[in-house]
């Protein structure tokens, strides 16, 4: 029951959006509700709602919420709120905050569904609905940008749909926990592994599927960049643990040497670059590049510590990223320009914006008393004991985030004031403080959400099979 | 309770400041950020005075924190600890006194910071387990880059506080990888345990590789934390930064390393230690001939706190606990006095004898309290050091009596602490000397030649300084650790990088870029041909559905 609300009460903000002059007001009334259903979730148990629908693809509007579910459904719903709210600037509000409402509504559909079709589905739309609002309102670059965006996504949607036919044919049963209570043999799950970790790869971002990301993020509106960043992301998170690590355990392990490589190979990669990257949100791309290869690597190593710190990890780099792109739209709106180099000297008359930025920056380190530092020792402490290698070089890329974010805090608001700018409206403030100190609420007290990360709750660690 | 209230009082302290925001007077501002390391040094006075009635150790537990076996949020007291702890909580006050009292507009921004650093260097000195200490490490880092960088309009300033982080973010990462390690060998994080098994496994061959490795992780990072050389170009351009955040930097932020050496030292491997006694003692000569190169001046201040961690990496090493917290509470006093004495903007610094004095008496003290346990190697390398101390006091005490400054004298906030430092040197030759078997001191150790060593050391230092006008040395000397230190910091971690992110980006990305395009066009163009001759012939559905159809068929005949 509260399972469909969650995905009900979006759709019905979107059908009011579409509709009536306050849809601003709706969706974030929508995006509360759904983080107080969450958090409800968490404190008394859901129970399970299952109806089939077509039965000779064994497909059934089977949904539950679970405590993981419960928590990336929370993270979510506040990142839809902040976004929503940093929405006041656009234009043709009500099929904006509508989309905006399905969008939502799909990605909280995905954390609930427990049938393959259902997930598809919800995950299929909610990709569509980012695209038109990317290609509907974002700015220059926005058609190639859509265009690499959904070249990338339906591609691995394509390879998604081949192998959930597959499984059909095969079991007669599209149901995840029927699927995960008669797994497939060992040898034979490496294909459909790779195949359900195609659809969500280019959205972790995973290293050579990623070249969309920093076009979605320069030419989308600043809100729309940030559902991309962080609900699509963790929706591609949470979708690795049901579909991939959920039902093909055996298959991620014969894989995991390559991808872990990759993830490695993605957090150098990714932080070099931005270490060269005069655009802004190009630079928080390549970033977040960086920041998902080292929860994808905590994913792929697949033990009891690391996948702790994996969902840690999507639950920092959410709220961070989030507050590092509205950041990035105030830096733009002051200097008239994506560009680092406009910038210059902004803490001498903008002092509030320069300390929230310094504190961002701080935040996207990983600095303890944040919530990137727990994430950050869980995973590198497990992905240690399966592929000390790989930990290691990504415990070495630490090292360069601290140059780039450094040099971009610099070159923006230290030195002497080249550019005059006001400082942070106080309607901004309310958007970015409370992630800040949700991050290190969670970072001061991670057992708010590793106490409920029990056993049953994560798929079932390495060592444990 | 006590122990909680030791690291929570500047916690809180700073945050308070940091949300109230720029509604707190002046007074209000100066008084809270005050507060917090006075509470945090009567707290320890308290725990001090506990430990004199007769405790032995204390310990607060807090709950867990991470899932991960042994962290804990678990704090732990014992003797040792008390007298740094001390030292710390009183050097930070008087640094929080002078920055209200000078510091104009930034003394918020700077009180923030200064509170989080006492908080958190006090949560290293005390923590527990490894991750704990890791929390603290990290802090204490971040607080560097606060403060150097506190003058943020200027740009040498920022700069040199971005590279203070990217220093000690290395130092970061060596702590992570002893953490990782630790769990992976021991599957355990808390420091004790940790000491201990690491001894053990030290002497067997199997594990000994494995161990080395732990160890040497553990020296480099207290070796960038205390400033060793090669990785010492952290510490800031004194005409950069303010008066206050020198003091703390120079003062405070090393403790951090000394702590972690002298926990984890009794385990780590004798090749380590050896090496950590040669970095040790090769930094002290080195820093010592900067030193005396350098003049009297402030381009001296940053050698003369490196000679010093120098003595205190060689007690470190040869695992004399005693030593080595007491050369660091000297070394804290002395830093702390000297730079107190300027006044608190940028470029004000004017040298003197007392830094010079300073150097002087942690090398001599070294050499007294280590000489039953130093290699002969490190003696002597600590006795010329103490002899290049001694000519550069004797000189700038020549060039300072040369040029009488009567306006400016010692202020009280430095005068405490020299004298405190005074008397802490006094009290513990006196203590070695005599012997006191109740504080874990041996029996006397001290004998005619160790004091004679030292006294002639002295005397040829300042023999050779009043005798010639000038110490000619060449300048290549002189400027070559300067030139390691940026030649470390813009050849291995600057350029190297920076050109590989310039291949990459411009390169690499713009291959996948391209590559991505061409694709996405391709894409297109098939979807937009295929679209044109699905319209474009009549026949054209009906001749694709035929030719499934006889495809599946075939496929079930086949099969």
């Amino acid at each position: 029951m509260i399972a469909t609300a969650i995905v009900a009460v979006p759709l019905a903000a979107a059908v009011f959006c579409a509709l009536s002059g306050v849809a601003r007001w709706a969706t974030i009334a929508a995006s509360t509700i759904v983080v107080a259903l969450a958090i409800l979730t968490l404190t008394t148990p859901a129970t399970a709602l299952k109806l089939s629908w077509a039965l000779p693809f064994g497909a059934s509007y089977a949904v539950t919420v679970d405590p993981l579910s419960a928590i990336f459904i929370a993270l979510c719903g506040v990142v839809s709120l902040a976004g929503a709210a940093a929405s006041d600037r656009v234009g043709d509000r009500r099929a904006y905050f509508a989309l905006w409402c399905v969008a939502l509504a799909c990605v909280n559909g995905v954390f609930i569904a427990r049938d393959l079709a259902l997930l598809f589905a919800f995950w299929e739309t909610g990709v569509v609905a980012v695209a038109i609002l990317v290609r509907g309102w974002g700015g220059r670059a926005r058609a190639a940008a859509t265009a690499a965006f959904l070249a990338h996504m339906l591609v691995g949607s394509g390879l998604f749909l081949l192998a959930m036919a597959s499984i059909a044919v095969a079991r007669g049963t599209l149901d995840m926990d029927a699927l995960a209570a008669r797994p497939i043999a060992a040898g034979a799950q490496l294909l459909p592994a790779l195949l359900f970790l195609a659809a969500f790869a280019p959205a972790l971002p995973l290293l050579p599927f990623h070249s969309w990301a920093p076009r979605v993020y320069a030419a989308a509106p600043v809100p729309v960049a940030i559902l991309v960043a962080a609900n699509i992301a963790a929706a591609a998170v949470y979708g690795i643990f049901r579909v991939c690590l959920g039902l093909f355990p055996d298959g991620m392990t014969t894989a995991a040497p390559v991808l872990v490589v990759l993830c490695a190979v993605g957090t150098i990669y990714g932080a070099l670059v931005s270490l060269r990257e005069d655009e802004v949100r190009r630079l928080i791309a390549y970033a977040a590049l960086a920041q998902q290869s080292l929860v994808g690597l905590a994913i792929f190593a697949a033990t009891a510590t690391s996948l702790r710190g994996a969902v840690l990890g999507s639950l920092s780099h959410g709220l961070v990223v989030t507050a590092s792109l509205l950041l990035a739209g105030a830096l733009a709106r002051r200097t008239a320009s994506p560009l680092l180099s406009r910038a210059g000297g902004l803490a001498i008359g903008a002092p509030v914006l320069a300390a929230i930025a310094t504190i961002t920056m701080f935040a996207a380190l990983g600095v303890p008393g944040t919530a990137g530092f727990a994430a950050r020792i869980l995973s590198l402490a497990g992905a240690y004991e399966r592929f000390p290698a790989a930990a290691a070089t990504a415990a070495f890329a630490l090292l360069i985030p601290a140059a780039y974010l450094s040099y971009a805090i610099r070159r923006a608001y230290h030195g002497p004031a080249l550019v005059r700018a006001r400082d942070l409206e106080w309607s901004d403030r309310f958007i970015v403080v409370p992630l800040l100190a949700l991050t290190i609420a969670i970072g001061v007290a991670p057992r708010i959400v590793t106490d409920h990360l029990g056993d049953d709750v994560l798929p079932a660690a390495v060592d444990e099979r | 309770m006590t122990l909680a209230l030791v690291i929570v009082v500047p916690l809180a302290a700073g945050a308070l400041l940091l949300v109230a925001g720029g509604r707190l007077g002046r007074a209000a501002t100066a008084a809270l950020g005050v507060a917090g390391p006075a509470v945090s040094f009567v707290a320890t006075a308290a725990i001090a005075q506990a430990f004199v009635v007769g405790k032995t150790t204390l310990v607060a537990d807090l709950g867990p924190w991470l899932p991960l076996r042994g962290s804990d949020l678990g704090l732990r007291v014992d003797p040792v600890a008390v007298p740094i702890m001390l030292a710390t909580a009183g050097a930070a006050t008087l640094i929080a006194l002078h920055a209200a009292t000078r510091l104009g507009r930034g003394a918020r921004r700077f009180l923030i910071a200064l509170d989080l650093l006492t908080a958190a260097l006090l949560t290293v000195v005390m923590a527990r387990d490894l991750v704990l200490v890791l929390v603290g490490w990290e802090i204490v880092g971040l607080c560097a880059y606060l403060l150097i960088g506190h003058a943020r309009e200027r740009p040498d300033a920022a700069v040199a506080g971005a590279r203070a982080l990217v220093m000690s973010r290395v130092s970061d990462i060596a702590l992570l990888g002893v953490i990782v390690g630790s769990l992976a060998l021991f599957r355990t994080v808390g420091l004790e345990e940790i000491a201990g098994r690491l001894a053990a496994i030290t002497l067997t061959p199997a594990a000994s590789s494995a161990a080395l490795a732990l160890g040497f992780l553990t020296l480099i990072a207290g070796a960038a934390r205390m400033a060793q050389l090669p990785l010492h170009g952290w510490l800031p351009d004194p005409r950069a930064t303010p008066a206050a955040a020198l003091a703390a930097v120079h003062a405070l932020v090393p403790v951090s390393g000394a702590v972690l050496l002298v926990r984890l030292g009794a385990g780590l491997h004798p090749t380590v230690l050896a090496a950590a006694v040669a970095t040790g003692a090769i930094t002290a000569i080195i820093a010592s001939l900067g030193v005396v190169t350098n003049g009297p001046g402030e381009r001296s201040a940053r050698w003369i706190t490196i000679a010093q961690l120098g003595a205190v990496m060689v007690a470190g090493g040869l695992g004399s606990v005693l030593g080595a917290s007491f050369l660091m509470i000297l070394a804290i006093l002395t830093r702390c006095a000297s730079f107190l004495r300027y006044e608190a903007g940028p470029g004000s610094p004017r040298p003197g004898a007392l830094e010079g004095l300073g150097l002087v008496a942690v090398l001599i003290g070294a050499c007294i309290v280590l000489a039953p346990l130093a290699p002969p190697a490190a003696l002597a390398a600590l006795l010329i050091a103490a002899t290049l101390a001694s000519a550069h006091v004797a000189r700038t005490l020549a060039v300072d009596a040369a040029r009488v400054d009567r306006r400016a004298g010692l202020n009280t906030l430095a005068t405490l602490p020299a004298i405190v430092s005074a008397v802490v040197a006094v009290a513990f030759f006196a203590l070695v000397t005599t012997g006191r078997a109740s504080l874990g001191v041996p029996a006397p150790v001290v004998s005619v030649e160790m004091l004679a060593a030292p006294a002639l050391a002295i005397t040829v230092g300042v023999t050779v300084a009043l005798a010639r006008a000038r110490i000619h040395l060449p300048s290549r000397l002189a400027t070559a650790a300067a030139d390691l230190a940026s030649a470390s910091w813009s050849g291995a971690v600057a350029a190297i990088s920076w050109s590989i992110a310039g291949v990459l980006a411009h390169g690499a990305e713009g291959g996948i870029g391209r590559g991505a395009a061409m694709v996405t066009v391709a894409l297109a163009r098939a979807g937009r041909a295929s679209g044109e001759f699905a319209a474009g012939s009549v026949w054209a559905h009906e001749a694709l559905f035929i030719a499934a159809t006889a495809a599946i068929v075939a496929y079930w005949v086949v099969r």
